[in-house]
């Protein structure tokens, strides 16, 4: 570590990143897929598909719940809205205690008004996402701590990064292809430089949410940076609580009291001024009944969970309490939800959804390219060297292997049989196993022929995710775009584009290949004539 | 909405990055930028930047005005670079027809180079 500030500055960025890259890799692509973790579970689940883009849902799923449970303690129903398109009700029976889950489930088949049954059960999107933070197959709080330790060196990675470039505005706008080093190094810097504000924020916000994790002499708090959240939650459960005791008095008589849902759904989205996402309705069908309509819409930032607006109607269509929230009381809990709802992207539309993502891919590309450019860098001096080697295997398992893993992952979704015990556990062993499979593979095989074979495998696979999909899906892609399905054809449009990248990216290994032979054979010729 | 603060900020990356030496070139066709002109054109560039808050403004709350501001802040400077890469008589146009940046150079005092 002589030299200058600058330096030392570049040796702590590379080897503070080295040591963690793969690890920070799949972070990195499972935490972006995460932005679109409910698409990603509807994608999953094919049996939902057909419940997409229901016509008068409140009324199907009224009549539903009016014939499953009649006199039950309160209807929820999940309206369709951007990021699940399907129409799902949940109610607790007569007599049922609220417990932690909200009791019974059911998502609506549009055609004949009943509940679709045997819909697969699947990891889905949180698999990805609880992968990214928590890792998987590790006792929870090992994983946290892993991952915890890889943002903070990531950290350490962003700052020394801006310190150790030398022209961080005379290089903002170039990217050179076809130089080699410079091209990597330029790759390298569009990732990070051009998104540095998220870079900077998502890394941030990740460490502070794991942050009661790492501060472990706090002792015996297995769940770490949740416990912040369960405090606020806790808070807010008690208040709830309190209200539903006193709603919860010794009810009248039951007797039919049909509402005229309608008419109050139309006032409450008129008078909230967005689209509702969820009804709630407590003691249906009775005297006393009150119908909560939710918007879909954050007012403020500072909510991770929560801060919608909603308004409350009583049986005669009466407004009795409505609820605009502001935003989180106190600084500290306007803080904690600010960063927390930054990180996880709890605020989103589907265009800052979109935007988050952009900006998640930009953070992979960065992330993949420093592990090559390691690589790249020392590939004439060091190429066969213990070191060397094992960076290079790990680069192409990490790297081509995790794309194998996460295709193999969704082809399992769909080729898994529906029915069997267990199933959510059989795809995430199917995901291991094709990434485990590629690490040996890249062991044996870590040069141009291993990346070309893991490149052009991962590429295959998510070509054809959407044929896949059309196949074993009850619903056709064709009647998916004029029922209007978009979550699920945005999965196969992003899927589509990541073959196309993983296609350019072996043509880019096979093309350097050949150049590298030709420029090897005009060589020996030339040594042949002199 | 979004479109329009798209546009508004790729033209204001276009000034900054008419400002480097790198791609001064595709602009000016020769020479390096001097600084006045360099100045000039950071000026500009960030005027249309922070106009482009208006539109983000006027569809979003204020704090999610920033954040969608910021997201596109990402997609414009990496869609101006890859333009730049890829396809520069497409910068050179749009450089032509939207940046005001460009009309007050002959004003500008011209140093010796």
């Amino acid at each position: 570590m002589k030299g200058g500030f600058r330096k030392s500055m570049t040796w702590l960025h590379t080897w503070s990143s080295l040591v963690v890259i793969w690890v920070l890799f799949a972070i990195f692509l499972t935490g972006t897929l995460s932005f679109f973790r409910a698409e990603i579970t509807h994608w999953m689940t094919p049996e939902h598909h057909i419940s997409a883009r229901t016509e008068s849902p409140v009324l199907m799923a009224t009549n539903y719940l009016q014939s499953v449970a009649p006199f039950g303690e309160s209807w929820q129903i999940s309206l369709p809205d951007s990021r699940s398109p399907v129409l799902g009700v949940n109610w607790l029976a007569e007599g049922e205690e609220r417990q932690r889950r909200r009791g019974a489930r059911a998502v609506i088949d549009p055609v004949s008004g009943t509940a679709i049954e045997d819909a697969r059960e699947t990891a889905g999107g949180n698999f990805l996402y609880r992968f990214h933070f928590e890792l998987y197959g590790v006792p929870r709080s090992v994983g946290r701590w892993i991952v915890g330790i890889a943002s903070m060196l990531m950290f350490i990675a962003i700052i020394s990064g801006v310190i150790m470039h030398r022209k961080i505005f005379a290089d903002f706008f170039s990217f050179r292809p076809g130089k080699k080093t410079a091209s990597w190094v330029d790759a390298h810097v569009l990732g990070s430089v051009l998104a540095l504000p998220f870079h900077i924020m998502i890394t941030f916000t990740g460490l502070f949410l794991l942050a009661g994790t790492l501060l472990f002499w706090q002792g015996g708090n297995e769940r770490g940076g949740q416990q912040g959240q369960n405090a606020n939650r806790g808070h807010a459960s008690e208040e709830q609580r309190e209200e539903r005791a006193q709603a919860e008095k010794p009810s009248s008589q039951r007797e039919i009291v049909s509402l005229n849902m309608n008419a109050i759904y139309l006032e409450a989205e008129s008078l909230l001024g967005q689209p509702i996402s969820d009804i709630t309705i407590s003691k249906p069908m009775t005297h006393e009944a009150e119908v909560t309509f939710r918007g879909s819409e954050k007012s403020s930032l500072s909510h991770f969970r929560g801060g919608t607006p909603e308004v409350t109607y009583n049986v005669k269509g009466e407004l009795i309490k409505e609820n605009f929230p502001a935003g989180a009381e106190g600084p500290i809990a306007t803080t904690y939800g600010v960063l927390r709802s930054l990180h996880e992207g709890h605020f989103a539309d589907v265009l800052t959804r979109w935007l988050l993502f952009f900006s998640g891919v930009l953070g992979t590309v960065m992330v993949g390219s420093g592990a090559l450019l390691w690589s790249q860098k020392r590939e004439r001096q060091q190429a066969g060297k213990p070191g060397y080697e094992v960076v290079s295997a790990l680069n192409l398992a990490g790297i081509a292997g995790l794309f194998v893993a996460l295709g193999a992952y969704f082809w399992a979704n769909r080729l898994v049989p529906a029915g069997i015990d267990g199933r959510a556990d059989w795809e995430i062993i199917i995901f291991f196993c094709s990434w485990l499979a590629c690490i040996l593979h890249s062991v044996f095989l870590r040069q141009r022929h291993g990346w070309l074979l893991q490149l052009a495998a991962a590429g295959l696979m998510f070509l054809l995710l959407p044929v896949l999909d059309a196949l074993t899906s009850p619903v056709g892609l064709v009647a998916a775009t004029t029922a209007g399905d978009w979550v699920r054809l945005s999965f196969d449009f992003v899927s589509l584009l990541t073959a196309a990248g993983l296609w350019a990216a072996a043509y880019f290994v096979l093309s350097k290949g050949r150049k590298s032979r030709a420029r090897r054979n005009s060589v020996s010729n030339k040594k042949g004539k002199v | 909405m979004t479109l329009l603060a798209l546009l508004l900020i790729i033209l204001g990356f276009i000034h900054l990055s008419a400002s480097t030496r790198a791609s001064f070139k595709v602009f000016f066709g020769r020479g390096r930028p001097q600084t006045g002109l360099r100045n000039w054109l950071h000026i500009v560039g960030y005027m249309y930047l922070i106009a482009a808050l208006l539109p983000c403004m006027s569809g979003w709350n204020f704090q999610m005005a920033i954040v969608v501001w910021l997201g596109l802040l990402h997609v414009g400077a990496v869609g101006v670079t890859l333009m730049l890469t890829y396809s520069p008589g497409l910068v050179r146009r749009l450089w032509l027809w939207g940046c005001l940046g460009r009309l007050g150079k002959p004003f500008l005092p011209k140093a010796s180079n």
